[in-house]
């Protein structure tokens, strides 16, 4: 079972990045960068998952009963809050780009030369 | 006063006073704003600066929300300060504190909100020095990442900042992404994420590859943040149009923050892997290349932000020479590098402001001959060059002293020439333009079409009106005398700042005092510092001066090699991207090949 989700984690990296590296549009970087995100959320995950375990709650269930790691939902819970915060600064980025330029085509923006 | 209470002080001050800051800027007048901010940032400035004199004797071990280690394990998130942490943290307050001085009054602040993201600016960066729990170093990271790329876009305007805030956001999210995938590896390697606690369990034997693996994604990360090769192409860019108040603290305290981490990351949890030597050489390999190209591109600048950008790309790369040598002699002097090289930066990026303020422009052929009337910023220019070229008595020397004698005792003088090339070039880059812009001197480049390579960017102040305001030479001035004051430090507390790089550089110390464990410390193993100080700094400077003559006066440029450079960095977000991948592929490659 966790190496399927080593394997979507590992898929999900790279469909992201493929998609970064040849992105035509701040929006399409903008959910690729969320895919690679979500890459990310999967491993952090897949590693906290144990077989046949229940959710981390222990109220009226024997305290040795196996449960997965809830450090890793923990982890994951902040990484999402993290992520919504960076996608909304860019895509507020995005818009002011799209209004002084009419475009959001990385290439239609001059390369910053010095 | 327990010195654990100090911990918490400034991140809690600076969060308090942004939101009082964004809650009351609707009533407050400017000035009272600027105060309250100036006065948090000074706040935290005497807090960190307590703690590194009280942690000279024993670091001290900050635990959040008292969640002490049970049985040898640590389950809460531990601050663990030391001197090397806390004077990090007291550059960046007292960077922060200039930069807010710096852009009291004239710099257009909407309603507040600049102060505030400056602000927790600084929160940020002193967290991230304090802290040794990984996952929250990487919140930290965030944090400080968000503020930047708000701060980069911040002249919403500008088709060009918002590009540049952008390329920035997306280069260094990726990277923060490599770094969380490396770091869920090690949580399943080693089931903590304590620095010490992954130490601890990274000393036994096995999982080799895996540890090597994580190693290199979590420094990813961290070396975007400090833009080695070929992460670096986003600092260019952001620098270029991101408020000069800004772009002071990014080279003064954000990039060398990054290799700060990288540093803490290593001796924490992987000193005691077998990871070290093969690790060593890949960023020994990315910091030559750093050096090299950051210096090459400094120099092809017309552009005085982007020239200064690449300044630091370059000696960022001198400073990961020093901490990727693994030795304490050498991580002294980087650390010492830091210091005295973000001050003389942050000097720097005040005088091209103070240009800007006055003449609306930073490309260099523009402002030819403009500013001979203001002979004092010539001279913190001059000053801050000087430190730039790793002369005496500025911090840079020392720094750059010791990691030359590190380079020969290990077999690697040719570094050691690259280095004073790296230098050579970026200070007589940086004087060339200095010397055209206040002295006149030479002929008088061609002008560019407006708009192009920094000319005509628009001031980012009110209109001046006769002299230079105080709020923008005194930080300038207090930052080159800050940097000559870490030189004159270092000429009293040498063996002391070499004493405590080598207990940072000591496994066993964080396992001891963060776990509890009942390790033997070992003495820190401090070696012999040979006496004399070589003569390289006299070198780099007689080169540097005599590169901005030729440069002025016989038009010497940098041939194919720099067309070929500049047509790589003339790319798009989607290009960065692309070696960003490359270059943690051929990493994790190399290492997990090399340590095999």
């Amino acid at each position: 079972m966790t190496m399927i989700a080593y394997g979507v984690a590992f898929w999900l990296f790279l469909a992201g990045m493929y998609g970064l590296c040849t992105t035509r549009n701040y929006l399409h970087a903008t959910a690729c960068l969320n895919v690679v995100q979500s890459a990310t959320y999967v491993l952090l995950l897949g590693v906290g998952y144990r077989a046949g375990a229940r959710a981390p709650v222990f109220k009226g269930v024997p305290h040795d009963a196996p449960a997965v790691d809830p450090v890793e939902q923990a982890l994951t819970l902040t990484d999402i809050v993290v992520g919504a915060a960076v996608t909304a600064l860019i895509l507020s980025l995005a818009v002011q780009a799209a209004k002084r330029k009419g475009s959001i085509d990385p290439r239609e923006f001059r390369p910053l030369q010095g | 006063m327990d010195a654990a209470t100090l911990v918490p002080i400034p991140l809690l001050v600076g969060v308090l006073a942004s939101a009082i800051v964004l809650g009351g800027s609707r009533w407050l007048p400017r000035l009272a704003i600027d105060l309250v901010a100036i006065a948090a940032a000074v706040i935290s400035l005497a807090a960190c600066a307590l703690l590194v004199a009280a942690s000279r004797e024993h670091a001290i071990v900050y635990w959040a929300g008292g969640w002490q280690p049970r049985g040898g394990v640590a389950i809460g998130i531990s601050f663990y300060v030391d001197p090397t942490g806390a004077l990090l943290a007291t550059l960046a307050c007292a960077l922060i504190t200039g930069a807010l001085v710096y852009s009291a009054r004239y710099f257009e602040a909407f309603e507040g909100r600049y102060h505030a993201t400056m602000l927790l600016f600084l929160v940020g960066l002193v967290g991230f020095s304090l802290t040794l729990d990984l996952f929250n170093l990487l919140v930290w990271f965030e944090l400080i990442g968000v503020v930047a790329y708000a701060l980069t876009g911040y002249h919403r305007a500008d088709a060009s900042a918002v590009q540049g805030g952008i390329n920035f956001a997306v280069t260094n999210s990726v990277g923060s992404f490599v770094s969380l995938l490396g770091l869920a590896l090690l949580y399943g390697h080693t089931g903590a994420l304590n620095l010490a606690q992954i130490g601890a369990v990274v000393a036994r034997p096995g999982g080799d590859t895996l540890e090597a693996v994580a190693v290199v994604f979590v420094c990813t990360g961290l070396l975007v943040k400090a833009a080695i090769v070929p992460f670096h192409f986003w600092l260019a860019d952001a620098h270029a149009v991101a408020p000069t108040a800004a772009s002071i603290v990014f080279s003064g305290v954000m990039a060398e923050l990054g290799l700060f981490g990288v540093a803490r990351v290593y001796w924490s949890a992987f000193a005691s892997s077998n990871v070290g030597p093969a690790l060593s050489n890949v960023l020994i390999g990315l910091a030559v290349l750093t050096v090299l190209i950051g210096a090459l591109m400094c120099f092809a600048q017309q552009h005085l932000k982007r020239m200064l950008a690449f300044s630091t790309i370059s000696h960022g790369g001198l400073m990961l020479v020093g901490i990727a040598l693994f030795e304490p002699r050498a991580l002294a002097g980087a650390l010492v590098y830091m210091a005295g090289y973000g001050l003389a930066a942050a000097a720097l990026f005040g005088c091209v402001g103070i240009l800007l303020h006055r003449f609306g422009s930073v490309n260099e052929a523009r402002l030819h001959a403009s500013a001979g009337t203001m002979l004092g910023v010539f001279v913190v220019f001059v000053l801050a060059v000087l430190a730039l070229a790793g002369a005496p008595p500025f911090g840079t020397f020392y720094g750059r002293d010791l990691i030359a004698k590190s380079l020969h005792e290990s077999g690697l003088t040719w570094v050691d020439h690259v280095l004073t090339f790296g230098t050579i070039l970026t200070a007589g880059a940086v004087l060339r333009a200095g010397l055209r812009i206040f002295l006149g001197w030479g002929p008088a480049p061609r002008v560019p079409e407006p708009g192009q390579r920094g000319d005509v960017i628009g001031p980012e102040t009110q209109p001046p009106h006769g002299r230079i305001p105080v709020v923008l030479w005194a930080p300038a001035a207090a930052f080159v005398i800050g940097a000559a004051a870490v030189g004159g430090a270092m000429q009293v507390w040498q063996p002391e700042v070499v004493e405590q790089a080598a207990a940072f550089a000591q496994p066993a110390r964080y396992a001891h005092d963060v776990l509890g464990a009942a390790v033997a410390v070992p003495a820190s193993v401090v070696p012999e510092l040979p006496g004399g100080t070589s003569p390289t700094w006299l070198l780099d400077l007689c080169g540097a001066i005599a590169l901005a003559l030729l440069a002025i006066f016989a038009a010497v440029r940098i041939p194919a090699v720099g067309r070929v450079l500049r047509a790589i960095h003339a790319g798009d977000v989607s290009h960065y991207i692309t070696w960003l991948f490359v270059g943690v592929a051929a990493m994790t490659a190399i290492v997990v090949g090399l340590g095999s």
